[in-house]
């Protein structure tokens, strides 16, 4: 009987135990952030990696002693429009989410106004400046006049007069090749012609013999993967290296194994992490680095920064979003997984493009 | 530039083609949009990779074995899944619907087994083939020549020999080929092996010129959806040369216009034929 009592008192002491542990745990605020990526559909190669910062990040945090309990919730948005309201409505209604990351130019839109309209913040990763308007939204991402910076000095250095563009129709390509027109025109060089493709398309060929009968010195090559991958194969077996192919933004989306088809060939390209973090995504993942994997790492990285350094006012459990705001917008010089930020005052978070050529299947920084 | 032209056309068109005739054969006999047929091509390719890229086999051995994997799952969808609906009387919306449902789990399954990376087949010779001023990867060399011997082998069976005579029959009027002792159902699986091969290859060739990704199925197969309806299935010529002829309106189409039109073209035409053609250029003369 003894026994018997006593095993009893040692359950009810353990359980006791128990659940003063799980009312601590309750104790600390939730937080929860929204992440609406590609994760099925064309995309789903970059969503898929985006998800895994996003999470290196998260991780990053939960080692350390946090004010709040973080939450990331992961939707899928495919990349469409259509899926991106619904995916941001469902955070911010159901989930009662604080922030929200997402993707890229098309859906960054529509998320940045949902998420504004409702007082959340949202941090992208969009090549378009338009996502930043609203007073919520911030996007991290290089901006195009950066690339600009980088491109104009190669060309000029090379002696190139005249090219033509090659890229994917897509609004943010499309932004990328005006402002890329504005700068090279400026400069005196030529932009000949613009041809653009669908995301799916795998025969060039036409376009490109089409584009050789101009004779540009140089194209500037923006199709997205995979086409990309085609685009090259295929310019190189109809112009035999005789002219200059110039990757903008897109020879680091390749898979690494591709690198050998640019060799000896420029790029210029926003940052998507430093070596250090594309290393670290490589030993965690075994897969490369992905566009916009190290900016979404910065982007819950600097969220969580403003919550934990925003004060509370008092009776309340979580800091005002609007304080978390003004927080985001103080930062300056930060060193992040693409190096050093600043957030500006518009709500972009922009930073310094890169010039690689790529030798011996890599890319090797021209600053280096 | 025309010769530019042609020749594009003669590498597209081939492919298109092969995906024509497989669709075309397949709907001789069981008629309807089978949209697994796209589950079949991307089995091809990827069935290669895995043996090739993964498993470390020689492609000599990597490719027959992933055409006739494509042929086993044709028949067997054939015989496990359609088969049964239509013996319960399924219309073609039936069977379309449960085809775009198992397209869906086939990609799903592709996704999960080998990631949605954009992949490239190797394993073989990627040298080109010169001719004159213009120089072709031997892949698409392949693919022109698998495209007219695979015409040549379906027109000579359709139309010279006593399995030919059955097919038609099973076209013409199943419940009469039925009743006069042909076995139906072995036909049909016959025929959707046959089909399976032709569709695996031409996944096998793509994936050599221009890559796999788990999408791939669906988008080839509904441009060759588009060329056999061009053509009109009622002869092999039918998709055969519709499918140079879609591949000359989508190249003349990106020359005159932009590439991003090349879709565009595609389902422009396809659109005409359907409102006032919709049996095709080589439409079979009623008798």
């Amino acid at each position: 009987m003894k026994k018997v009592i006593l095993s009893l008192c040692v359950l009810l002491a353990l359980g006791a135990c128990k659940e003063q542990k799980k009312a601590q745990i309750k104790e600390k605020p939730i937080i929860k952030i929204g992440a609406e990526l590609p994760l099925s559909g064309e995309y789903a190669r970059i969503g898929h990696a985006n998800q895994q910062a996003i999470l290196m990040a998260l991780e990053k945090w939960q080692n350390k002693n946090t004010k709040y309990k973080y939450e990331v919730i992961f939707e899928d948005d495919q990349m469409a429009t259509s899926r991106a309201a619904m995916v941001a409505n469902k955070f911010i209604n159901v989930d009662k989410v604080k922030g929200i990351i997402s993707t890229w130019g098309i859906v960054g839109p529509v998320v940045a106004d949902v998420a504004d309209k409702n007082q959340v913040i949202s941090m992208a990763c969009a090549g378009m400046k338009e996502i930043v308007k609203p007073y919520y939204s911030f996007n991290h991402f290089t901006q195009d006049d950066k690339l600009a910076e980088k491109l104009v000095p190669l060309l000029k250095e090379k002696g190139v007069r005249n090219v033509v563009f090659a890229y994917t129709a897509a609004a943010a390509y499309d932004e990328k090749a005006k402002v890329m027109e504005e700068k090279l025109t400026q400069n005196g060089i030529n932009v000949l012609a613009v041809e653009r493709y669908n995301i799916s398309e795998t025969d060039f060929r036409v376009s490109i013999r089409k584009l050789e009968q101009l004779n540009p010195d140089a194209y500037i090559d923006f199709v997205m993967m995979p086409g990309t991958v085609n685009f090259i194969k295929q310019f190189n077996e109809i112009t035999q290296g005789k002219r200059l192919l110039i990757g903008l933004h897109v020879f680091n989306e390749m898979p690494s194994k591709y690198w050998t088809m640019v060799e000896g060939l420029y790029s210029v390209r926003d940052t998507n992490g430093t070596a250090e973090f594309s290393r670290a995504f490589q030993e965690r993942t075994g897969e490369d680095n992905q566009p916009c994997n190290g900016n979404h790492y910065d982007n819950l990285d600097l969220l969580i920064w403003a919550f934990e350094n925003t004060p509370v006012k008092e009776g309340k459990t979580v800091p005002d979003t609007k304080d978390v705001v003004e927080k985001l917008h103080s930062i300056k010089n930060w060193s992040g997984a693409v190096g050093k930020i600043s957030v500006e005052d518009s709500g972009l978070i922009n930073s310094e493009a890169i010039l690689e050529i790529y030798q011996d299947g890599k890319p090797v920084s021209i600053e280096e | 530039m025309f010769l530019v032209l042609l020749i594009n056309v003669l590498i597209v068109g081939a492919g298109y083609g092969l995906m024509a005739m497989g669709f075309a054969l397949m709907c001789s006999v069981s008629p309807f949009f089978n949209l697994t047929l796209g589950s079949i091509i991307a089995l091809g390719a990827y069935g290669t990779y895995a043996l090739t890229n993964l498993a470390g086999l020689p492609a000599v051995f990597a490719i027959p074995a992933s055409i006739v994997l494509c042929a086993v799952l044709s028949a067997l969808l054939e015989r496990f899944v359609y088969t049964p609906f239509r013996l319960k009387g399924a219309s073609s919306m039936v069977l379309l619907v449960v085809s775009l449902g198992l397209y869906t789990i086939s990609e799903a399954f592709i996704h999960l087994a080998f990631g949605p990376q954009y992949q490239i087949l190797g394993g073989v010779s990627v040298q080109n083939i010169n001719f004159a001023s213009f120089s072709m990867p031997k892949v698409q060399f392949l693919t022109i020549v698998a495209d007219f011997v695979i015409f040549g082998i379906l027109n000579g069976l359709l139309f010279h020999t006593f399995f030919g005579k059955t097919i038609r029959a099973v076209n013409d009027n199943p419940k009469l080929a039925d009743i006069t002792g042909l076995n139906n159902n072995k036909i049909i699986l016959i025929v959707s092996a046959i089909a399976g091969m032709i569709l695996g290859l031409s996944g096998v060739l793509t994936g050599f010129d221009t890559g796999l990704e788990p999408t791939m199925g669906f988008n080839l197969l509904f441009k060759g959806i588009i060329a056999a309806i061009i053509g009109g299935m009622s002869t092999m010529k039918g998709p055969f040369l519709g499918a140079f002829f879609l591949a000359a309106a989508e190249n003349i189409g990106v020359l005159a216009l932009s590439s991003e039109w090349r879709d565009l073209v595609a389902f422009v035409i396809f659109i005409i034929f359907l409102m006032f053609r919709p049996n095709g250029i080589f439409e079979k003369k009623e008798k």
